[in-house]
């Protein structure tokens, strides 16, 4: 387990805040992508009428998604203890294959590679993919 | 054989025909700075220590062209990647002796660069046509290991 250091977590809140006020249109995006580049994570979501990347449960969802990943940049000092919900919902009701909490960590950092080029620096993205990798970790608690 | 439709192949040559290339090899710094452990296979490579590091050396810039230019091989031989890399499969795996499961974090690095450098333009259609060209690439690539 990677764990984050102070300068980690300094990284991913300055990312964060940046973003954060993209949330609306953000979380579809990555949403979207991810359903779109890795066909195999449709499997989850075959109760939607649409999903095409824009289309409203997308964007819906993925607004949700993004709030929760907010939820766990103010639990970062804590993310196993603060996921603990979470973690219960994936595991219990949801049933997400863990392995998918990496695929849309991926789709997330092209989103923000895409819309905010100059921040997403070497040193932003290793903090955040550090971070996201604890998320993921923090989520499958639960599981087993 | 892989079947590309129009839009895909149309889009990879798009693609590499609008990226910066002398900023393009990033993407090998990214890799060495976001998944350290890849930088047990660049040990040849001089001062590594930092991402200011990795970023100004000018082995890693160099050797980023070297990837650069295996993958414009595989543009140019959309119909055939697989044959196209038998030999730089066989070196990766007999010579280099590179862990497989680090060719998607290299390519995961590379879709992060073009993404930032096209923008709006990495739509996430243009975004799934290369991801899909990437994963044929390390597929290819993994080929002859055994």
């Amino acid at each position: 387990n990677m764990s984050l250091s102070e300068k980690d977590k300094a990284a991913v809140k300055a990312l964060w805040a940046k973003v954060s006020k993209s949330l609306d249109t953000f979380g579809g995006e990555a949403l979207g992508r991810m359903l779109l580049v890795y066909p195999q994570t449709k499997t989850y979501f075959s109760h939607w009428p649409d999903l095409t990347p824009g289309s409203n449960p997308v964007m819906v969802h993925g607004k949700l998604i993004l709030g929760g990943v907010t939820e766990a940049v103010s639990k970062i000092d804590n993310l196993r203890g603060g996921l603990l919900e979470l973690s219960e919902l994936h595991a219990f009701k949801l049933r997400v294959d863990p392995s998918n909490f990496k695929i849309l960590a991926h789709t997330i950092m092209v989103v923000i590679a895409t819309m905010f080029p100059k921040d997403f620096t070497p040193e932003a993205h290793v903090a955040f993919d550090k971070f996201l990798a604890a998320v993921a970790l923090g989520l499958s608690e639960k599981y087993r | 054989m892989v079947a590309w439709t129009d839009f895909e192949r149309a889009t990879i040559k798009d693609i590499f025909s609008k990226i910066d290339y002398e900023h393009i090899v990033l993407f090998l710094c990214l890799c060495l700075i976001v998944y350290p452990w890849t930088q047990r296979y660049f040990a040849g490579f001089g001062n590594l220590y930092n991402a200011a590091a990795i970023t100004s050396n000018p082995k890693v810039a160099a050797h980023g062209k070297v990837v650069m230019q295996g993958l414009e091989k595989a543009v140019k031989n959309m119909d055939n990647i697989k044959a196209t890399f038998t030999e730089l499969s066989t070196l990766h795996s007999e010579k280099l002796q590179v862990d497989p499961d680090n060719f998607m974090l290299l390519g995961d690095c590379l879709a992060i660069v073009v993404a930032a450098q096209l923008g709006k333009d990495f739509t996430p259609e243009v975004h799934a046509a290369f991801q899909k060209f990437l994963a044929v690439v390390v597929s290819s690539l993994r080929r002859q290991y055994y």
